[in-house]
Parts: structure tokens; sequence; C-alpha cells
């Protein structure tokens, strides 16, 4: 391996005493598209944090083109070449694409000012490279979040970087713009740049990847070729077990829950209508089942969550829920009335960054849980345990502020806020989303706890595998519209993409 | 159950033993009860509208009418008590010359909190309306005049003493404790840290979001009508003019220094208290000794930023 871009061996870093990698390697060729697998906690954000400069190792060595660097910090890093697309994105949205592309490597002129018109040239040359149709001098917060993401890879691509970072690229974008996404990413190896592309998304590593490189517990557990692999393959090793038994206990763990037979109708949605991409829905939910929501991005699953939760205001159709003469027209009222509402984005409208796990997971509880205005909170850290305990979440104390946990257990902790209300109606956008594989096991099983129990369950989820082998039905949405409903057992993945394409052929 | 001192506190409260300790030293009578007096009522005022205004950027919003507030507040109080039914009920005219500047002072807090809770006004603007026109109101309730007056039974919560000291630093002492428990113990001080850490979670997860920013400004104005009353007892004199002028500022840097953060989600309530006593304590020290009074306002400046620098939260 002499012709290696980076090698990265022994890397070791540590928290506060507390070991993050123990022993963490890395191995990029020039013009290698390279993905870095593990669960959360495994070192990944730590080991691309050291090479981005965000972080300093502690010991181990760093190669970048053969010779020894030591990368101090961001700015460094880029200075070397290495450039990184963060998860959330970091550009500003009031100003114009222009201004964005050359934000921090704005051209002068010779009198020190910004020279407007090379900018565009350059935005423009951006663009068209990567096939981005838009107007640069319009504010880049009036785009999708996809466009936003692509001309934040645009933007990295026209600083000539040799290694590109990205984390969890396609979070937000649809399928046709992963497309646009994976051709930009093909392009980039054409032009002998390498990438880092790290994502939740196993599918995907498999179509663009050429190598992968896989963390445990802190150290690297090995690196092959992706063509040399199977899917199985690759999750037995982040896990740890064997590929065979995971063939065994099947692919999620949603898989094997038994329908309650003929369970009281919760919900019944009618030619629900709003304001916001959703025209016609129509929906029926038994206690005890799973029903899936399907349909591409945009397609209206989450925004048929919201009619059915009381955020978003009617303006056809009506939701029905059993027992519930009056009409739900807000989230307080929805709670009180036996729902609940596991969003998609556990950031901007999930957790409470500085409360603390405590108080974060009883939110939603909290009325149940005060007298007289006084919360009692001996009761409060009682529920609270009990959940820690049921739920697997691994936090230091009860009272460590939530923001410091990693993305999987903050999702468990936010299923636990809706767990606690005791829903007869639990619906989930996305709940295993950027979550790490053993963790997302471990959420599917709850979920498949609760629905023994009684509680019926809305699930709007991305993975075709989480809604074969999960729901017991699922509703396919195209354009703002429920236009089917599948029946499993017997759900296959082509009819699944079939009903969710089927329609914008005729 | 004991809980870990916050660190930023006890950083404040490192630094504020530091200026006691060098008080003690170069500062004579320092310890002199007279001294401590007259520093605890000048800090009083200060320290009650910074609770207020600590729950208020806690909430994620700010109010820039706090002065105005007090102003109010101190001009309709002797009005009150001067009028012929009052001198005709002493009793009842005393406790209504409290009652109904708090009232009046209530409401103009739901006036604020209407306009940002339910219209979507933005806290800086919604405040900015009050801040005019209250001062304009107090002054035309007075006619413009400074009024004097005696009513030793009013003049109390300005000038009385209770084991030596200022009746209004009891009463500080005694809100701190009180809205400190409120903060920790109740499903209010809960729901506004949730709706000042992230709105949007918050009102997904059922809590009355826009009751929850009405009452966090309604108690904010009623603490400032509160100081407002306080200084007007103090003076035995009211002038709408110059009550509680710019005390929004005064109040933010307690707030601040003591560790809340204008991005909300925190209500350092002991921290408040802490950095009101720590600018208090600045000022005077620097006075007393000799430092004339426009570098003091430098020193102080420059002594609130090293202690704002001092206490950023980290964040990984």
């Amino acid at each position: 391996m002499t012709d290696a871009l980076l090698q990265m061996t022994g890397i070791t870093k540590s928290f506060g005493g507390v070991p993050a990698l123990t022993d963490g390697s890395l191995s990029i060729a020039a013009g290698e598209i390279h993905s870095i697998v593990g669960q959360n906690g495994a070192g990944k954000s730590t080991l691309i944090k050291i090479l981005t400069g965000v972080y300093r190792r502690d010991g181990g060595s760093v190669r970048w083109q053969g010779c020894e660097v030591d990368l101090r910090s961001p700015r460094g890093a880029q200075g070397t070449g290495i450039a990184t697309i963060y998860q959330e994105l970091t550009l500003v949205p009031q100003r114009t694409v222009i201004e964005n592309i050359v934000l921090g490597y704005e051209p002068k002129t010779r009198l020190g000012m910004i020279d407007w018109r090379a900018a565009e040239a350059r935005t423009r040359a951006v663009l068209d490279r990567f096939g981005i149709d838009i107007d640069p001098h319009r504010a880049l917060g009036r785009y999708p979040t996809a466009i936003q993401q692509l001309v934040a890879i645009g933007r990295a691509a026209s600083m000539d970087a040799k290694l590109l970072i990205m984390d969890e690229p396609t979070s937000s974008l649809d399928e046709r713009e992963v497309e646009v996404l994976f051709g930009v990413i093909r392009q980039l190896k054409a032009q002998g740049t390498s990438v880092i592309y790290v994502s939740h998304f196993l599918d995907e590593i498999f179509e663009i990847c050429d190598g992968v490189t896989i963390l445990r517990d802190g150290r690297t557990v090995g690196a092959a070729r992706i063509a040399e692999m199977t899917k199985l393959d690759l999750i037995a090793a982040m896990l740890g077990r064997s590929a065979e038994d995971i063939r065994k206990a099947g692919m999620t763990e949603l898989s094997g829950s038994a329908r309650a037979e003929g369970g009281a109708v919760v919900l019944e949605a009618i030619g629900v209508a709003t304001d916001r991409r959703l025209r016609k829905l129509d929906l029926t939910l038994r206690a005890g089942e799973i029903v899936g929501l399907a349909g591409l991005l945009g397609s209206g699953r989450t925004e048929a969550a919201r009619a059915i939760f009381g955020m978003d205001r009617l303006s056809a159709g009506s939701v029905q829920l059993a027992d519930q003469p009056t009409a739900i027209t807000s989230p307080r009222a929805a709670i009180a009335a036996g729902m609940a509402f596991l969003s998609e984005d556990r950031k901007t409208e999930g957790i409470v960054p500085d409360l603390s796990v405590r108080e974060n997971l009883t939110l939603a509880l909290l009325p149940r849980l005060s007298r007289m205005g006084l919360v009692d909170e001996p009761r409060e850290r009682k529920i609270v345990e009990g959940f820690i305990k049921a739920l697997g979440i691994k936090a230091a104390h009860m009272d460590q502020p939530i923001r410091e946990l990693s993305g999987g257990n903050q999702q468990k902790v936010l299923l636990g806020r809706w767990l606690a209300v005791e829903p007869r109606l639990l619906i989930l956008d996305e709940p295993t989303r950027g979550v790490d594989v053993g963790a997302k096991r471990e959420i599917q099983a709850i979920i498949r706890q609760k629905v023994e129990e009684g509680c019926a369950v809305l699930l709007i989820s991305s993975e075709f595998e989480e809604l074969i082998e999960g729901a017991h039905d699922i509703v396919v949405m195209q354009e703002g519209r429920s236009v089917s409903r599948l029946s499993n057992p017997g759900v296959t993945e082509d009819q699944l993409i079939h009903a969710m394409a089927a329609g914008s052929a005729t | 159950m004991i809980r870990r001192l916050d660190p930023r506190l006890s950083g404040l409260l490192v630094a504020l033993i530091v200026l006691v300790a060098l008080n003690l030293a170069i500062t004579p009578n320092f310890l002199n009860l007279q001294t401590v007096a007259v520093n605890v009522s000048q800090v009083a005022t200060i320290a009650i509208v910074a609770l207020g205004m600590t729950l208020v950027i806690a909430s994620g919003g700010i109010d820039l009418s706090v002065g105005s507030v007090m102003a109010v507040a101190g001009a309709l109080a002797p009005i009150i008590f001067l009028s012929d039914w009052a001198l005709a009920n002493p009793g009842l005219g005393l406790a209504a010359s409290v009652a109904l500047p708090l009232l009046v002072a209530a409401a103009c807090g739901l006036f604020n909190g209407v306009l940002i809770a339910l219209l979507g006004v933005q806290p800086i603007i919604a405040t900015l309306i009050f801040f005019i026109s209250g001062r304009g109101i107090a002054q035309v309730l007075t006619n413009g005049n400074l009024q004097t007056f005696t009513n030793p039974d009013f003049t109390w919560i300005g000038t009385g003493r209770i084991l030596g000291l200022p009746v209004q630093g009891w009463i500080a002492l005694l809100l701190t404790v009180v809205l400190a428990l409120v903060v920790r113990r109740t499903l209010y001080g809960r729901y506004l840290l949730s709706v000042g850490g992230n709105e949007r979670a918050a009102t997904l997860s059922g809590v009355p979001v826009a009751r929850v920013k009405i009452v966090t400004y309604v108690i904010a104005a009623t603490l400032a009508g509160l100081a407002g009353l306080i200084v007007v007892a103090q003076n035995s004199a009211s002038d709408a003019a110059r009550i509680g002028q710019l005390m929004e500022l005064d109040a933010i840097a307690a707030a601040v220094v003591g560790g809340a953060a204008l991005s909300g989600g925190r209500a350092p309530i002991f921290g408040t208290l802490l950095g009101a006593i720590f600018i208090q304590l600045m000022g005077y020290t620097l006075i007393a000794n000799g430092i004339s009074d426009e570098m003091t306002l430098i020193v102080t400046a420059a002594i609130i930023a090293v202690a704002v620098w001092l206490q950023r939260g980290r964040r990984a």
C-alpha cells in the first residue's frame, strides 16, 4: 500500500480518561470511495474528527501522501486537502448561493473588494459541473434541503480537496437527488478525488463504495473490498456476531409479530387534506396493528402524521379517534386523547439539548406527574429509571444533559418520552433513522412489544425491509394521496416499489 | 439529594469571595453595618428586576420594558395613597397603593406576552413598544411633576430594616429562593426551560407554549412593578422621568453575568442574584477607593466582559 493517499494507524483517543478509540486505522487510496461503518459509539465520528482536525489524537500516526502529518485544526486539515460535508448543513441560508459557494474563499479585486463577477463565474462552473439548475442570485434557504446539500458538496469540491468526507449526506435527500449525488461522487472519483462516505443506509454503501473499514468498540476490526462482501457479512462484522445467527433471526426485529385479529378501530381518517401538500388521506388503524406508511420523499407521509397529530389545520376531511368526540387541533389535545408522535427530526423537534435525560423523557408525561403545579420528582425518578433499564439507554446518570448522549441513545430517550404517556396510538416517523444497527433492533423490539400489548402503530419509514417485515398493512402514498393498501404477509419489495411508483406512469 | 454546583456558578462565587476579601483588605469600614445596608438597598431593586429578566431570557426572549413598568408602578402608588379616598381610609389606601400598581404592571406584562406569544412579534420589538410608551404614560399620570410625600407606612418597603438590613434586601432574597424553587420543582419551571431550549420539541410534547411565555412576561413585569414601588418608597418621591432608567440593561447584565444564555433554556436564579451582587460590589469597590465615576463605568464594563467570557458554556 505505498500508493495510499491516507494511512492512519494505531490511532488512540480518550475523553476524560474514557477511551473512545483504542486502535483505529484507516487506509484510503487515491480515487477510492471508502465507507466507515460501525455502531454508535464504535469510534466512527472520533476517527473522522481526528482526520478533520477537530480533535487531536493521543497516539498513532497519520500519513498523508506518504508523509507524516499533524492535523491541528479544521482549517489546517482543509489546507492539507481534506474537506468535510457535515450532517448538519453549515451554510448561511439567508445569503445567496454565490455568497455561500465562495464564503471564506472570496475572490478579491486588486482593491481588496470582493470580485463578484469572478465569484459568479466560479459558482456557475460548480453548479454546471454537478448539473444543479438553480438561480445563484437567490437566497440559498429558498431551495430544498437537498439542493442546499448539493451546493455544500459543490463548494467543497470547488476548493480542490483531495479527500472529501461526507457524513450521512443522503439523510434528507429523495431517491432522484441521491442519484444526482452519486453522479457527483463518481465524477469526483474519476477526477482522482477520494471520498469517505459515511451512511447508515447499507444499500448506498454497496452501490457507491469501493472499500469499507469496520469499527467496533473503538478499534478497527476489518477492512475489505465491498465487492467481496454481502450485506449480511457487513452487519455481522459491525455487531460482532456470525452472519448465520442473524440470518436465522430475520433482518429486522419487527418481523414475526402476530396481528391481533379484529382489533377495535382506533383511528379513522377520511379524505384528510391540509395546506401542506396533503391532498387526500384515507386511513384506518386498529388496536394491535402496525400500519406502515410508504412513499417517496415528498409524498406526504410526514404531513399525514402532522395532520393526525393536530399540528396542521385540516382543510378538508375528518380524523376520528375512537371515544373522542371533539376534533384534535393541537399536539397537546392529541396527547391528552392518547396519541404520541415521534418526529423524524430528532434535533429540531425532539430533544431539548440542555435538559437532562430525565427531564427530556418525562416532558410529555409531566402534567400527569404533577399535582398543584409541583412535579413529583421521586415518582419521576422511579419512572425514568424504569425506562432507562427497559430501553437499555446508555447514560452516565439520568441527570446528564441529553446532548451528551449518542444519537441512538437520544432516540431511545425520545421513544421513552412517548411510551411513558401510554398511548393507544403511536405514530413513528423514521424511528430508526440515523441510529446504529444495535439500537435499531432494540427499538424495533420495543415497538413490537407495544403492539402486542394492544397499541396501534403508524410506522413511517423509508426502509423497505422495515416496512415489509414490520407492518401488517402498508398504505402507499403518492403526491399527498393515499393510493393503495398492501396486506402482509406476502408483500414483496418489488410490489411495494411498484405501488409507490405506479400512477406516475399512467 | 445533593447536586454538584454548576461550575459557572462556582466561578462567580469565587470571584465574589475574592472581591470581598480585597475590600476587607483595602476599603475602610467595609464591614460596617451602614456600608452593607447601603449596598444591599442599592442592589435589591436590580436583583428583583433581574430575576424576572432571567425567566424571560430562559424562555428565549428579552424584556426591554422593565424600566418603564417600574416608572408606571412608581408613579401610580403616590397618586393612590395621596388621593382623598386613601386619606380617608388609610389602611385600605395603603393596600391599594401597593396592589393596584402591581396589577397594572402585571397587565403590562400581559400585553407584552400576548404580543409575543399569540401575535408572534419578536420580543425585542414587542417590549420596545412599552419601553417607549410606558415612561410617557408615567409622566402623563404625574403631569411630568416630581411628587414628594411623607408616608412612613409606605416608605417602609424602601427604608425599613429587619435585623439591621433593608427590607428590600430580604424581599430580593425571599424572591430568589421562591423563584429558584419554581424553576426547579414546578411544572411551569420545567415547561419554561423546554420552551426556551427547543420550542418546537416543547410544542410537540404538549407544552402550552403560549401560556408559558405569557406567564413569564407577567412575572417579569410584576417584579419590575415591585422594584418601582421600592425605588419610590426609598426616595419618598416619585420622578416618572427617572425611575428605572437603564434598569433593563442592568438587569440583563446581572442575568448574563449570572450565567443566563440569551439563546434560552437556562434559568440560573441564584447566579442572577450573585451576578447582581457582583456588579454592585464591583462598582462600590472602585468608587470607595477613590476612582472616578467615569472610570468606574469603564472598569465595570470590562469586568463584566471578562466574567461573561470566563463562563461561556463549553460545548462539545
